[in-house]
This record gives C-alpha cells, structure tokens and sequence, in this order.
C-alpha cells in the first residue's frame, strides 16, 4: 500500500475527473464550457503524475537490496516520499475512525449529547485521563460550547436525526 | 475638512463610543477565534442592540466588531491550522508550520502587528480616496473582474508548494467545486446529483474546515503528539514577530494597499484578497522556496490585506450606498435602520460621522491587535498542550461552526469529507491551497467572463483597464521566471 499509495490517489482522481467531464458533457454548451475547459487539462495533469510515479516506482524497484539493508533510500521525487512521519497505518484509521464516530454521533444525537458522549469515551479511552479530569473537561466543552452557542449567540444547534424522531414520536 | 476631521476624532475617543468599541472589539475577537463563525454573523447578531442607538455609537459597536474579526481569525489559523474566518485560511499555509516548528508566538506576533498595521493603513486609504474613488469604482466592469479573477487563478503555481503538477491537478478540482450548483447562465444544476444542497453551490466555510483543521485533527489523533515539535521553546518571540512587520514595512504596505484596492471593488469578495495578496508575496519573496513552509512574509500578507480591506469595502458602500462585501451590505442596512442615507451627500451632510468611522477603523485595529498580542504568549503555548485535551476543542468547535454556514447537515457531510480528502492530500504531500483558490475565483471567473462576452464579445480585452491587468498578469507569470533563471544563471557562474 505504501509503495503504491501515490499511484492509488493519481488513479482515484483519474477515475473523478473523467466522472466529471462525463457529466459535465451532458450539460448545455455554456454551462459546459468552465468543466471541459478545466478537466481535459486536469486529466493531462494527473496522466503526468501518474506516470512520474509509476517511473519513480519502476527506479526504486530497480534498486536491488545490499546486505545491509534495503537501497533506493533517496527520496528525491517528492510525490513517492510519504509518511515521513512514518505514523503506523493502524493509528492513521483508529484516528479516522474517531472522527467519523463524533460525526455519525451527531448526525444521530445532535451536538449537546454527543459532546458529553464524545468528550467523555475520547479522553477515557484515547488520552487514557482518570474518570475526575474525563468528567471535568467533559463539563468544560459542554458548558463553553452552551456559554458561546446558546447563551450569548443564540444560535439553535443541530438537534439529531434520532432526537427529532423520538421528539415527533412523544408530540404527535 | 480637517474641523471634520477633529471633530471625528472627539467623537470617536468620547467615553460611551469608545466603550461601545471596546465591546464591539471584544466579541468581534472572539468571534474571529471561533472557526467558521465569521464576521456576518457578528454583524447579523450585533444588528438588533442597534435599534434606537446613536448613530456614531452603533457604528462603534459594529465596525468594532467586523474590523477586527480577522484579527481574532489569525489565531487559530495558526495555532491549530484551522482558519477562523474564511480569508484567514492563506494565514494558515506558512503560519501553522512555524506553529510546528515552535515559532507559534513570532507567528501570532507577526500576524496579530500586521492585522494592526493593514487596519490602520486601510483607514488612512479610505481618508485618503473617498473624495477620489468615483472614477476608480466606475472602471471596473464585468472585463475587469474576469480579469482580475483570472490574475488571482494564476497565482495556483505560487501556492503549490513543491509539486507543480500536484497543484495545478488540485487547483483544477478546485475550479470544478466552484461549477457545482445553479448556473447563473442556464439556469441548470451542475453536478448537483439531485441533492438541494448541492443546487445552491459548495460552500467556502465547510470546505476550509474540513480541508486545514478537521484534517489536522485526524494528524493530531494519529501522531498522539503535541502541535508544536518536541524540543522547541514556544511563545517567547512574540515580539520578534512584531518586529518582522516592521523589517518587511515594504511588503507589509504593499499588501495592506492591495487588500484596499481590492476592497474598494464591489463583487470580488475577501477572500480572492488575502490569497492574491498571499501569492503576490510569494512570487515577490527573496526566499519563495520556504512559502508554505513556515515563511514569516506568508504570514505578514495575508493578515495585512485582511484587514485593509475592510475599510476599502466601507468605501463603496458609505459613498455609494454599494455594499463592498456581504458584511458590508449588513452594515448598509444599519445605515438606513439608523436613518442615515449612504451615498455621495453623506460626504456634504455627515462628514463628521464618516471621519469617525475612520478614526473607529484605526482606532479598533490597534486596540484588537495590542490586546491580542498581549496574550500572544500564553495562547502560543497552546501548541504544546497533549492532543487528547486539544483534539475534542477542537473537533467540536469546528463541526459547530461549519454547521453554522448554512444551518444544514449538509455543512457537516462536506466538512466530513473534505477532512478526509484534506488528510490523504496532507499524506502524499498534495498541496491543498490551490483548490481554495479555484473554488473562490473559478465561479467568479465564469460568471464574469459570460458576461463581458455577452455585452461587449471578444471586443471586452481591448478595454483599457483591462489591458493593464492583462499586461499585469503576463508580467505575473514572466517575471518569476526570468528572475528564477537569473538566480540559477549566478548559482551556476558561482561555481
């Protein structure tokens, strides 16, 4: 996958911009102007990534591994170095994950559960705090959320899929 | 004149004006920190304390407010890479770098002085050009704006970092997200697949979050490390970021006049000026390789025009009655709520009421900047806080306020994507300004270039001011070059 990694987003945009220019050619002929003049360019441009990467990939693979180890370290073509971090793969989907998990959360309980909801199993699980500073910053992301958004903004925050439904359900 | 002037000048520093500044400066701060709010929303909660005020003090309140939002914008633009209003996302792109690299109190120093700076030249301008501007407003037609839109699309290979191709590939998308929604010409739905979200268009707020800072959490959450590098001390050189404003003076009034001009201009919108602005200083720099990489100049350009231009788009719309911006048509609204008519007899009947607002201008820049700055420190230091006390902070402040744009869970469904797509991007080292770029200036572009073509057909490149952006433009493209080849010519005569 790392090796490849380069290769799979030059494909992916590929595979969107021809999507796009597909759709965009259905349109009128001046509603179409602005996405033929702007994908058939951006498809030559991704066709130059993507052979640029395959060569680099191609040069590395070329590179037999010594008895000290694997050669080719270089690096010099910039869109093949990635993860110079080198931040395990693992790591890298668990925070995905989490941010999805906040997302869907809300999406269900609206933006005053799922702070307390997310707050609280984030810094258990994740920052691995004691259950008394878990509740204390739980307490200080809901109240500055409600001080800021509620009080002095007067703004109505999204409510939840799944709290309007139980909330039409209890009323009707 | 100078009677008005002093008069304004009274008016302005008289004890309950100036406290209804202070407050306005206060929320405005606050305001900008949180991302995604914004200063319309500033003005449009703000609005309402006004009814029956004086008019010289509601004023206060508002333009103390909205003058100073970007100020408060800078902030976490640079400590956690998430822009707190929309056109501080250029601050973002050189500003969060040196946050990493433990330079975040020189980067606040430096941003927070230029804010200052580009505020109070931006009042001087408007001192300046009111008596003058009628000419310069009426030169500019759709031509002009597909021109300068066009200027600002070229600067794409500016911001794209290390990687060309890489950048001009995400411009391109950037461009098409521009197309997506109701098409002014034909009335259809581009890339629309049905959904009413998508029919009104993609909007810049969700997109950015998503892009800088929800991405940035994703990093934050995978690394399990502090923002700022281990090792480096942090917030000790806010000064010394003061001190870059004035070191680049140049550079500092140079976007600080661009943000003006661009201001004055009904129709381009702030962001196209902090991001020409941006890419003005890196085309111009001595060091363009360290843009987008931790360059204090990337910093000191933006943030200057930010704030400029505020007081261009109260140009128009005081002298006119053209509002220069969204915010400012709210501000227009204030006028006529407090009976006062914009337009060229404000000049005759309330000179000492338009001085004020000047004085106001200044004033709020300087008071919003030296206040900030004086918790520069302190809020630098942030950047070493562990990720598991920053990341929910963040995450929800950021969910919040894309949420807000439009009051739809669309917002939350692109911030959402966008955050992803924002991370694969920051991992195989895409460059994700320039699609910013091409969704602020693409739609412009189009509209405007449908336009002319319709009114004056190929005829509309012969006007003047449009030749002289033209020649701009070319110049833009050409200069860089020949000074590149001139730098590589003595690199290899050295040797």
């Amino acid at each position: 996958m790392k090796r490849y990694g380069p290769v799979y987003v030059d494909l992916f945009f590929l595979a969107l911009f021809t999507f796009l220019l597909v759709i965009g050619y259905s349109y009128d002929y001046e509603a179409r102007l602005l996405p033929m003049v702007i994908t058939i360019p951006g498809l030559i441009f991704i066709a130059t990534q993507l052979f640029r990467d395959l060569m680099e990939i191609k040069r590395r693979k070329t590179l037999i591994p010594g008895p000290n180890g694997p050669a080719g370290q270089s690096g010099d073509v910039q869109s093949v170095e990635v993860d110079s971090k080198k931040v395990p793969m693992a790591n890298q989907i668990k925070a995905m994950l989490w941010v999805a998990s906040f997302f869907a959360v809300v999406l269900l309980l609206g933006f005053h559960i799922s702070i307390v909801v997310f707050v609280l199993v984030f810094t258990r699980t994740y920052s691995r705090r004691s259950w008394l500073s878990c509740f204390a910053m739980t307490a200080a992301c809901w109240t500055s959320v409600y001080l800021i958004f509620n009080l002095a903004l007067e703004v109505v925050l999204f409510n939840g899929f799944l709290v309007e439904y139980i909330k039409d359900v209890l009323y009707y | 004149m100078f009677e008005a002037m002093l008069n304004g000048l009274l008016v302005s520093v008289s004890w309950p004006v100036f406290s209804m500044m202070i407050v306005g400066v206060l929320v405005g701060t606050v305001i900008g920190i949180v991302p995604g709010l914004g200063g319309i929303l500033g003005l449009s909660l703000m609005l309402p304390f006004t009814f029956g005020m004086e008019a010289t003090k509601a004023f206060a309140l508002l333009l103390g407010m909205h003058s100073v939002v970007h100020t408060g914008g800078a902030i976490p633009s640079i400590l956690i890479n998430a822009p707190g209003t929309g056109p501080c996302a250029a601050t973002c792109l050189d500003g969060f770098p040196l946050a990493q690299q433990g330079k975040g109190g020189r980067a606040l120093g430096a941003a927070l002085a230029a804010s200052g700076v580009g505020g109070i030249i931006g009042a001087l301008f408007m001192a300046l050009i009111i008596p003058v501007v009628r000419p310069i407003i009426t030169s500019f037609g759709p031509p002009e704006f597909f021109m300068l839109a066009v200027l600002g699309i070229s600067l794409i290979s500016m911001v794209s970092g290390d990687s060309m191709i890489k950048g001009l590939i995400i411009g391109c998308l950037g461009l098409l997200m521009s197309s997506v929604g109701w098409d002014p010409q034909t009335g259809i739905v581009r890339y629309g697949f049905d959904l009413l979200y998508l029919s009104e268009g993609l909007h810049l707020v969700p997109v950015t979050l998503g892009l800088f800072a929800l991405a940035e959490v994703i990093t934050l959450i995978a690394e399990k490390k502090a923002i700022a590098h281990k090792g480096s001390a942090v917030g000790n050189d806010v000064y010394e970021g003061v001190k870059d404003v004035f070191r680049e003076w140049w550079l500092t009034l140079r976007c600080s006049l661009i943000g003006c001009f661009i201001g004055v201009i009904p129709g381009i919108g702030g962001e196209a000026s902090s991001w020409i602005c941006y890419g003005h200083a890196a085309q111009s720099s001595k060091n363009p390789d360290l843009f987008g990489k931790g360059n204090i100049e990337g910093v000191i350009a933006p943030e200057a025009a930010n704030n400029s231009k505020e007081a261009g788009a109260l140009i128009p719309t005081i002298a006119f009655g053209i509002p220069g911006s969204s915010g400012m048509a709210i501000l227009l609204g204030a006028f006529l709520i407090l009976g006062l008519t914009p337009g060229p007899m404000i000049l005759v009947k309330n000179l000492d009421l338009v001085w004020s607002l000047i004085w106001l201008l200044a004033i709020a820049n300087i008071i919003a900047a030296a206040g900030c700055t004086a918790f520069a420190t302190p809020l630098a230091r942030l950047t070493k806080l562990d990720p598991g006390f920053l990341v929910p902070f963040i995450l929800i402040f950021v969910m919040i306020g894309s949420s807000l744009t439009t009051n739809s869970i669309g917002d939350i469904v692109v911030t959402m994507i966008m955050g992803l797509f924002g991370y694969v991007l920051k991992k195989y080292k895409f460059p994700r300004a320039p699609l910013l770029l091409g969704m602020i200036l693409g739609g412009m572009a189009e509209n405007y270039l449908h336009l002319s073509l319709t009114l004056w057909g190929l005829k509309f490149f012969l006007r003047p001011v449009t030749l002289l952006l033209l020649a701009l433009l070319v110049m833009s493209i050409l200069v860089p070059i020949f000074l590149s080849k001139r730098k590589t010519k003595k690199g290899v005569s050295m040797v």
